[in-house]
C-alpha cells in the first residue's frame, strides 16, 4: 500500500516538467479618427470697410470680393448633399440701421474666384474629402444722410443635412 | 451556421457607420461697415511764388519742404486714419500771354502742420493715412520747378496746378 502512493506522486512531477512554454507577443496599434458629423467654421468676417457719407449703396461680391468677403468652411461626410440657407438683417450702430442683403458663393475648392453664386435654399454636394467652402458678401443700402459711425451686423449661414 | 450569423452582423455594423443623423449646423460672420464724413480742402496759401528771374534764366524752383510761404499750402478736414491718394498733372503750362513755359509740381505732406518735416508724396499713390485724431487730418504743400525757353519774353508767367485727393 505504501509503495503505490509513492508511484503516483512521481508521475505528477514528471508531467509538470514537460509543460514548459515560451511566449512571444506582437502588438498592433489601433488608430481611428472620429469626426463630427458636420462642422461649419467661420474663417473670416465680412468687411465693407469705409464709406463716405452720401454713398447710398455698397456691394461686396462674394466671388471677386477677396478678403472683404466672409469665408466659411464645411466639413462633412464625402459626397453628401446638403441644403444651404443664409440670412442677413440690418447693420446697426446702436441707434441707426442700414439694410443689408447678403450674397453667397460656394465651391468644392478653396479658390474663391472659382466659386459659384448660391441662393438660399440651394443644395450642394461636399467633395470627395467631405469639404465645401463658402464666401459671403452682399449689398448695404444707406440713406444719403446716414449718420457717421461704425455699423455692425451678422451673416448667418445654415447647413441642413 | 454560427459563421453565417457573424457575417450578417458585420454588414449591419458597416451600414450603421455610414449613416448620420439629420440636423443643421450654423456659422455666423460679423459684418462691419464704417461711414465717414466727406473730406474738404482748406486753402492756406494758394499761390506758388517762384519769384523773379532775369531773361535768359531758364528755371526757377520752390522747394515744398523748405520753401516756406513761397510754396502753396493746403490742409484736409475729414475722417481720421483714412488712406488718401494725391495726384496732380506731371506738367502744366505757364504763359505770359505770348510765350509759354512749363511747371512740374512737387507735393509733400504731413499729418502735422509742420512743413519742414513733410515728406514727398508720389503722384498717384501709394496712399497715405490721415491723422488718427483731430478735425484737420492732413497738410500738404506744393512747390515745383518752372522751365522757360532761354528766349522767352519778359512778363508775368502764370498757370494753375490742381492737386486731386482721392479717398
Amino acid at each position: 500500500m505504501r509503495r503505490i502512493v509513492l508511484g503516483i506522486a512521481s508521475f505528477l512531477v514528471a508531467a509538470n516538467a514537460f509543460e514548459q512554454t515560451h511566449v512571444v507577443t506582437a502588438t498592433a496599434l489601433v488608430n481611428m479618427t472620429m469626426k463630427p458629423t458636420m462642422g461649419l467654421t467661420t474663417g473670416r468676417d465680412l468687411t465693407f470697410g469705409f464709406v463716405v457719407q452720401g454713398v447710398t449703396s455698397i456691394y461686396v461680391d462674394p466671388i471677386t470680393g477677396g478678403n472683404s468677403a466672409a469665408y466659411f468652411s464645411l466639413s462633412a461626410p464625402p459626397n453628401t448633399p446638403v441644403t444651404v440657407t443664409f440670412s442677413s438683417g440690418v447693420l446697426s450702430d446702436g441707434s441707426n440701421s442700414i439694410a443689408f442683403n447678403g450674397a453667397l458663393s460656394g465651391g468644392p475648392s478653396t479658390t474663391q474666384n472659382q466659386s459659384s453664386q448660391l441662393t438660399s435654399g440651394n443644395t450642394i454636394t461636399t467633395n470627395s474629402s467631405g469639404e465645401y467652402y463658402f464666401w459671403a458678401g452682399g449689398t448695404a443700402n444707406l440713406s444719403p444722410t446716414q449718420p457717421i459711425g461704425t455699423y455692425v451686423g451678422s451673416f448667418v449661414l445654415t447647413i441642413a443635412y | 451556421m454560427k459563421k453565417l450569423i457573424a457575417i450578417v452582423a458585420l454588414v449591419t455594423g458597416l451600414a450603421t457607420g455610414n449613416a448620420f443623423a439629420a440636423g443643421t449646423v450654423t456659422a455666423t460672420a460679423t459684418v462691419d461697415l464704417t461711414i465717414l464724413s466727406a473730406f474738404s480742402v482748406n486753402i492756406v496759401t494758394s499761390t506758388i511764388s517762384l519769384g523773379t528771374i532775369y531773361q535768359g534764366t531758364t528755371t526757377a524752383s520752390v522747394d515744398p519742404i523748405n520753401g516756406g510761404a513761397s510754396a502753396a499750402a493746403f490742409s484736409l478736414d475729414g475722417p481720421n486714419s483714412t488712406p488718401v491718394t494725391f495726384s496732380w498733372p506731371s506738367s502744366i503750362t505757364l504763359s505770359n500771354g505770348t510765350d509759354n513755359g512749363t511747371f512740374a509740381a512737387n507735393v509733400t505732406g504731413n499729418i502735422a502742420n509742420t512743413q519742414t518735416s513733410s515728406t514727398s508724396l508720389t503722384n498717384g499713390g501709394p496712399a497715405v493715412n490721415t491723422a488718427g485724431s483731430g478735425t484737420t487730418v492732413y497738410y500738404f504743400w506744393v512747390g515745383g520747378t518752372a522751365t522757360v525757353p532761354a528766349a522767352a519774353s519778359a512778363g508775368a508767367y502764370t498757370g494753375s496746378v490742381t492737386v486731386t485727393v482721392t479717398y
